[in-house]
């Protein structure tokens, strides 16, 4: 039987069980004895248990038996021990781990220091026994996996040489000795035998495995004398397989009708064009093509809400993240989620997930004091869905941030000064810039918010931040909710054609020779009271260089919260376009957030300029590191 | 009996099995990419699918020019992927057992799974998980 099928469901259900569990766990902690919740949670760890019999998954079966089996002892004894949340919850984890094992196609992780009471306290083990005959498939033991060093991986190592470095091959020689004392080295090209012998190498292949992250690898390896570059990646062991486990989303009955319907209209189109176009009636035509583009609206319409989901699939984990660092912590939250109903663009919850629980922390760590308040809420503001995290905490401190700006020299005094609170705040979001005193164990505010307003703005949304001192926090998310069709705005650079979002833009402008500065060695345009730095698109894209006559179409768009003007050979126009996200090996190009086909059939690729610009500088910088010897 | 496209890459010969083969595209047009690498000629549009087409000889190291206008575009399985090669030379149909290993070191460099003695020629049979693999790289 093809089990790829069921595998998917059994990932999509068994994570939305999962979820519930999380979440019932810590609303039964604060009222223990609520027989229904009790229920509950172990009707979803029996749901558990049931799949993963059935698909023969055997650790994720026992386990998921295990928590069954506590669940049932508690049912009878009326109430969840206090003691015995903490090995719930572990226990939960432990099933997501197992998941992630399964969805990789790793074998399943060891269970067994779990289920024997290996973990701190043996709160089970007086527990009464459960009857166990149900679990349908029996509990064979199962070989304990290999010993190896769970975040071992296998590195793919290749070392250039500088041109003209003297005695290559003993460099390479040391390279591959000290690379050998990292890890065990699998192979080398060429290997120690055939460098002893000397010669004129240029080029070092090897793989490596070690528990050593990829990064401290490469970074040792350019410290080394000769070494012009080096590519240290990860091997993949199936890179095939990669995107071998589908994605699905479940589709309400009722949504497929409508498709129904809506395809039985298109046909009854079909039959009213055709028989109009048979007998040249030019009126019925016309009528037959209006009603067509309403079709097709209504169509596109229902096809963008199979790709909703509501915005609980994404702040079910909070409650357990809150009661987690309200132990951290020492302080008390109290969490209120509103507008969980509300629905957005999977991409978009997907790409939000991690952003939204960064701002919980950074709330409970800096803003809240000794106990307070946190609303997480999303609702609908016409085409845009606002997602807010609040917090009626210490808020944050308009002066601390005007002192450290000028520290670093964001700003300048003056600057400052004439600043207002609001964009002030924006600040923060500045990788590296932080106001708290000190950084905690979990997070120093600012640190992450970077991260935070980049994902934001990747989705074409925007970042707020209201706040006063002692007044709390509000950081608002205004994003679209969907993200499969957007405006963009065709440029070109050397007759290749680039699409920029819209939401990137925040004006054109043709700028004059006149009108260009000179700056430092950089050339500038005066907008307004501001000075622009002028980037060369073509430069960025690494294509010819030509110089600048007449006047110069540029783009002027925002990077890291400064204005940056683009120029190009030409600006096409706007276009409404449907985005294509992309698959390997096209998502490794970096600064390219995803393409279109035009009306034509022609593909233009959807650039990111803050990424490709990231990219450019990381790129000198490197350059510039490996060619000095 | 298992089949493979054979071509040309510099003056060297490989193949790949059909199995892994959707369809060989009669010069298609290739669409700028930004910030490719060179061994990416550009993207094509395959039925609404975006491509990139690899230069596979210039990937592989094969300092060729040449370029057959063909484009083979690789099952949706093994990657959204199509490859450029010097000259499509055709089908050559052979038996797993006729396969002899690659010399070790040549078959990390250049891509090779296994060699095909055909009349006097030997066909390189390209290894194309080392391939996706060296893609990650970019």
């Amino acid at each position: 039987m093809d089990m790829s099928k069921y595998r998917d469901m059994f990932f999509s259900e068994t994570q939305e069980h999962l979820h519930n569990m999380g979440r019932l766990l810590i609303d039964l902690e604060k009222n223990p004895a609520d027989r229904d919740g009790i229920d509950s949670l172990f009707r979803e760890a029996h749901s558990i248990k049931g799949m993963a019999a059935s698909m023969g998954y055997q650790r994720t079966a026992e386990l998921a038996h295990h928590l069954e089996d506590a669940l049932d002892g508690f049912r009878a004894g009326g109430q969840i021990p206090v003691a015995a949340f903490d090995r719930l919850l572990a226990g939960i984890d432990l099933l997501e781990g197992l998941v992630d094992d399964l969805a990789a196609e790793r074998p399943e992780r060891d269970i067994a220091e779990f289920v024997d009471g290996g973990a701190p306290t043996e709160v089970f083990a007086d527990l009464p026994a459960a009857p166990s005959a149900e679990l349908s498939t029996p509990t064979v033991p199962v070989p304990a996996a290999e010993p190896e060093a769970a975040s071992e991986e296998t590195l793919r190592i290749v070392v250039e040489l500088a041109y003209g470095a003297v005695a290559p091959a003993a460099r390479a020689l040391l390279m591959v000795r000290d690379l050998a004392g990292q890890g065990r080295l699998l192979n080398s090209v060429p290997d120690e035998q055939e460098l002893l012998q000397g010669g004129a190498v240029q080029r070092l292949e090897l793989r490596l495995k070690t528990s050593r992250p990829a990064a401290t690898v490469k970074e040792r390896l350019l410290a080394m004398p000769d070494v012009a570059r080096v590519s240290c990646v990860v091997e993949r062991p199936q890179p095939v397989r990669r995107d071998a486990r589908e994605r699905t989303v479940r589709v309400r009955t009722g949504l497929l009708d409508q498709f129904i319907n809506l395809a039985g209209e298109l046909i009854s189109n079909r039959y009213m064009l055709q028989a109009a176009f048979a007998e040249n009636r030019v009126q019925d035509l016309k009528l037959g093509l209006d009603q067509l583009t309403r079709l097709i609206t209504d169509l596109h319409h229902q096809v963008l809400q199979v790709r909703m989901m509501p915005v609980a699939s994404i702040t079910g984990r909070l409650p357990r993240q809150v009661r987690d660092l309200e132990r951290k912590t020492g302080k008390s939250v109290s969490l209120h989620i509103e507008g969980e109903e509300v629905e957005m663009d999977r991409a978009i919850l997907e790409a939000l997930a991690d952003p939204l629980m960064h701002m919980v922390r950074n709330a409970i760590d800096h803003g809240i004091e000794a106990a307070g308040e946190l609303v997480v809420s999303a609702s609908r503001e016409k085409d845009l869905v606002l997602i807010e995290v609040r917090d009626n905490g210490l808020g944050l401190d308009p002066e601390a941030i005007r002192r450290k700006a000028v520290e670093r020299g964001l700003l300048s005094p003056a600057q400052a000064r004439s600043t207002a609170d609001r964009d002030l705040f924006q600040l923060i979001c500045v990788p590296g810039f932080s106001t708290a005193a000190e950084v905690t164990e979990t997070s120093g505010r600012g640190v992450g918010m970077d991260v935070v307003k980049s994902v934001v703005e990747q989705l074409g949304g925007t970042l707020q931040i209201i706040s006063a001192a002692g007044a709390g926090t509000r950081i608002q998310l205004y994003l679209p909710l969907s993200v499969a069709i957007i405006q963009v705005l065709l440029v070109e650079c050397e007759g290749k054609t680039v699409a920029i979002p819209l939401t990137r833009v925040l004006r054109t402008l043709e700028v004059t020779r006149e009108e260009i500065r000179s700056s430092g060695r950089q050339k500038v345009v005066r907008l307004g009271d501001e000075l622009v730095p002028l980037l060369s698109v073509r430069k960025i894209l690494q294509l010819p260089h030509r110089p600048m006559s007449g006047s110069i179409p540029a783009v002027i768009s925002e990077v890291r919260g400064r204005k940056v003007g683009l120029v190009v050979d030409r600006l096409v126009g706007q276009r409404e376009v449907f985005v294509k996200s992309l698959s390997f090996p096209l998502d490794r190009l970096a600064g390219i957030s995803g393409a279109t086909t035009l009306g034509d059939g022609s593909i233009v690729f959807i650039i990111d300029p803050q990424t490709l610009l990231e990219e450019q500088a990381a790129g000198s910088k490197l350059r510039s590191a490996g060619g000095n010897p | 009996m298992a089949q493979l496209l054979a071509f040309q890459l510099g003056s060297e010969m490989y193949g790949l099995e059909v199995t892994h083969i959707q369809e060989v595209v009669e010069s298609p047009p290739l669409y700028y990419i930004p910030r490719a690498p060179a061994s990416l000629l550009g993207a094509i549009n395959f039925h609404g699918s975006i491509l990139p087409v690899l230069d596979l000889a210039a990937c592989l190291g094969f300092g060729e020019k040449e370029r057959d206008l063909r484009i083979i575009v690789l099952t949706p399985e093994e990657a959204q992927l199509a490859l450029a090669v010097s000259a499509i030379v055709g089908i050559v149909s052979f038996a797993e057992e006729a396969l002899l290993p690659g010399q070790e070191g040549q078959t990390l460099t250049a891509c090779i799974r296994a060699v095909l003695p055909d009349r006097g020629e030997m066909i390189n049979l390209l290894d194309l998980n080392r391939l996706l693999v060296s893609l990650d790289n970019f």
